[in-house]
């Protein structure tokens, strides 16, 4: 057996570690910073968040059965780590509007009144309309029933259409 | 799921490119992951109160004694702070209170978010508090502890807590069940890789052992989800296509651990284990009892969006009344005052009774919100006394909202209230 040197093992096992992480990276850093941004509402707590679960990731280099398990433990992770951050945020800061007039308005518009609902309905929007989750997976991670996922999925869709004037969720 | 508007809005939100830079840049060299179980000192001790005070589901494992086949020494990881911080008792008497009832407030941190198991009301933020028989705060951080299991070649990695990390909350009270005849209870456990998976806990050693020990998830169809104790075995849920068309599947394994049965119950409902009872709710809200030969018969056939909660079931009586079925008697609680036309009852945000207690006095918690206004028109507790057949309706100012509440003892019952910035601990003593 050929003998590799300590350094070439530790260097090839960070390569292996960069590599893998780059590809969870590319595959889920928009939908993490996705669901941080529609928790928090900012897109600069938003990226700290998810470098912190994407750390978290490094730290611990969990192994999974299947990339959808992969993708729930990121997702839960993602979670969690939001409702610490809001639990730590001071009561009197004031946070500015998110500026997104970069979108066309009618997208503009949605991420608006999305940002403007309570997060117990704008979370179960984003999960299903965007991550594509079932009531069961959302409840698992946001710790709640199901019927209740499907309860607030329905009264979040009918505040959006009150709002908006119509159904943005239609495919 | 095919593109929706919403899809394409959130595909065009701008975040910073350097994701993989800023991550790298601060990454540490990757710790070597220790294969030893190891628990907390508090959490063990948590675990004796909690078994002292978990409801009796009447749960009998098999006629033998188990073999325990491994046992794990307990070690302690960090250290308990404790400090006592002195409450600010506020005596207050509400005029619409019934007679021979007094009311203590108290009030609390309000971004603190309380919960009563373990024989008391718990908060948690950043850190962990608990609100002790004389109204005060006992102020303690925990550390958290990782559990390693193997299970034939994979590792679950979980943690017990009782605080939110990013691994979740791992055990919640209606998953841990009173101990069984070797001073073993059930935990079902939450893995972060995902699924579930469930060990017998000695509170004594700390000691683990598998309760599935025969199986791998390779036995069932799809992802173990929960395992629960049932009818003297235990049910395992499993979650079939995660996605989109997800359906839970479930299976009774007996004592002795035969060949699991799978058990016939539809897809489209919901199901829940109460007083060692399996029900079934349909979408219409028809509630089916499973017998003793594993069918479901029917119970109950009120239509309703409220779901059994603690074996509770609010609906709307024959003559049009607000009603609360109670599984655990099988009687029906009619309010007479409170006409079905005029409320809403649902789970999310109408009227729900929740019991809270399992002897002879169950206060009944029923809440409405007003949707136009968006705030809490009516909060109404009764005070249910089975022995003398009386239902005594307490009262609260509207714009506080019940956020949990449990008997403290047998006359006092504890109430957690939420207005918008505000939030009381509220005690009713009762002559």
């Amino acid at each position: 057996m050929r003998y590799i040197g300590r350094k070439v093992v530790s260097k090839l096992h960070k390569q292996k570690r960069a590599a893998n992480l780059e590809r969870v990276i590319l595959q889920y850093g928009h939908g993490v910073q996705s669901l941080a941004f529609t928790y928090l509402k900012n897109r600069h707590d938003a990226e700290d968040i998810a470098q912190e679960v994407f750390l978290t990731y490094l730290q611990k280099a969990p192994s999974f059965a299947n990339a959808q398990k992969e993708k729930s433990w990121l997702m839960t992770v993602t979670v969690n780590r939001c409702k610490s951050f809001l639990r730590d945020i001071r009561r009197s800061e004031t946070q500015l509007p998110e500026d997104l007039s970069y979108l066309p308005k009618e997208e503009m518009d949605l991420m608006q009144a999305m940002l403007d609902m309570e997060e117990k309905y704008r979370l179960p929007l984003h999960l299903y309309y965007y991550e594509g989750y079932s009531l069961a997976e959302i409840g698992k991670l946001l710790c709640c029933p199901a019927a209740t996922i499907g309860s607030r999925l329905a009264r979040g869709r009918e505040k959006l259409k009150q709002i908006l004037g119509e159904d943005y969720y239609e495919e | 799921m095919k593109n929706n508007k919403y899809q394409n809005a959130v595909s065009h939100l701008k975040f910073s490119d350097d994701l993989y830079q800023r991550v790298m840049e601060n990454a540490p060299e990757p710790k070597r992951p220790t294969r030893m179980l190891a628990i907390l000192a508090t959490a063990v001790l948590a675990m004796v109160l909690l078994v002292s005070t978990v409801m009796a589901v009447g749960f009998h494992f098999q006629n033998e004694p188990i073999k325990i086949e491994h046992t794990v020494p307990v070690e302690t990881l960090g250290t308990v702070k404790e400090e006592i911080t002195q409450a600010k008792m506020l005596e207050l008497t509400i005029s619409q209170m019934t007679e021979g009832v007094t009311v203590h407030y108290m009030e609390l941190d309000p971004v603190i978010q309380y919960s009563y198991f373990h024989g008391m009301f718990h908060g948690w933020s950043s850190g962990y508090q608990r609100i002790t028989e004389d109204y005060t705060f006992e102020q303690i951080e925990m550390q958290t502890a990782d559990i390693y299991f193997d299970k034939n070649g994979r590792t679950y990695k979980t943690r017990i807590v009782y605080l939110d990390t990013e691994y979740g909350v791992v055990t919640k009270a209606k998953n841990i069940y009173q101990k069984n005849i070797n001073g073993e209870i059930l935990v079902d456990l939450y893995c972060p890789q995902g699924g579930h998976w469930a060990v017998y806990f000695n509170v004594e050693t700390g000691a683990y052992r598998d309760a599935l020990p025969q199986w791998t998830e390779d036995d069932f169809e799809g992802n173990v989800s929960t395992v629960e104790a049932l009818k003297g075995g235990l049910m395992v849920t499993t979650l079939v296509d995660a996605e989109p068309n997800g359906y839970n599947v479930h299976y009774w394994i007996g004592s002795g651990y035969k060949e699991p049965r799978k058990l016939d119950i539809p897809r489209e409902g919901v199901e829940t284990i109460f007083n060692d009872t399996l029900y079934y709710q349909n979408p219409k809200g028809h509630l089916y009892i499973m017998d003793d030969n594993f069918e479901l018969q029917l119970y109950a056939e009120y239509e309703t969006n409220d779901m059994l909660t603690n074996g509770l079931l609010t609906v709307e009586t024959e003559d049009g009344k607000v009603g609360v079925l109670d599984a655990l008697t099988n009687e029906l609680y009619v309010f007479p005052d409170i006409d079905a036309s005029e409320v809403e009852i649902d789970e999310v945000s109408g009227m729900h009774a929740v019991r809270y207690g399992t002897d002879g006095r169950i206060a009944l918690v029923l809440s409405q919100v007003d949707w136009d206004e968006l705030r809490l028109e009516l909060v109404q507790i009764g005070v249910l006394d089975l022995e003398r057949g009386e239902l005594r309706m307490l009262q609260i100012p509207y714009d506080l909202q019940v956020f949990g509440a449990h008997w403290l003892d047998e006359n006092r019952l504890g109430v957690i209230y939420k207005s918008e910035d505000r939030q009381f601990f509220c005690i009713y003593e009762f002559e």
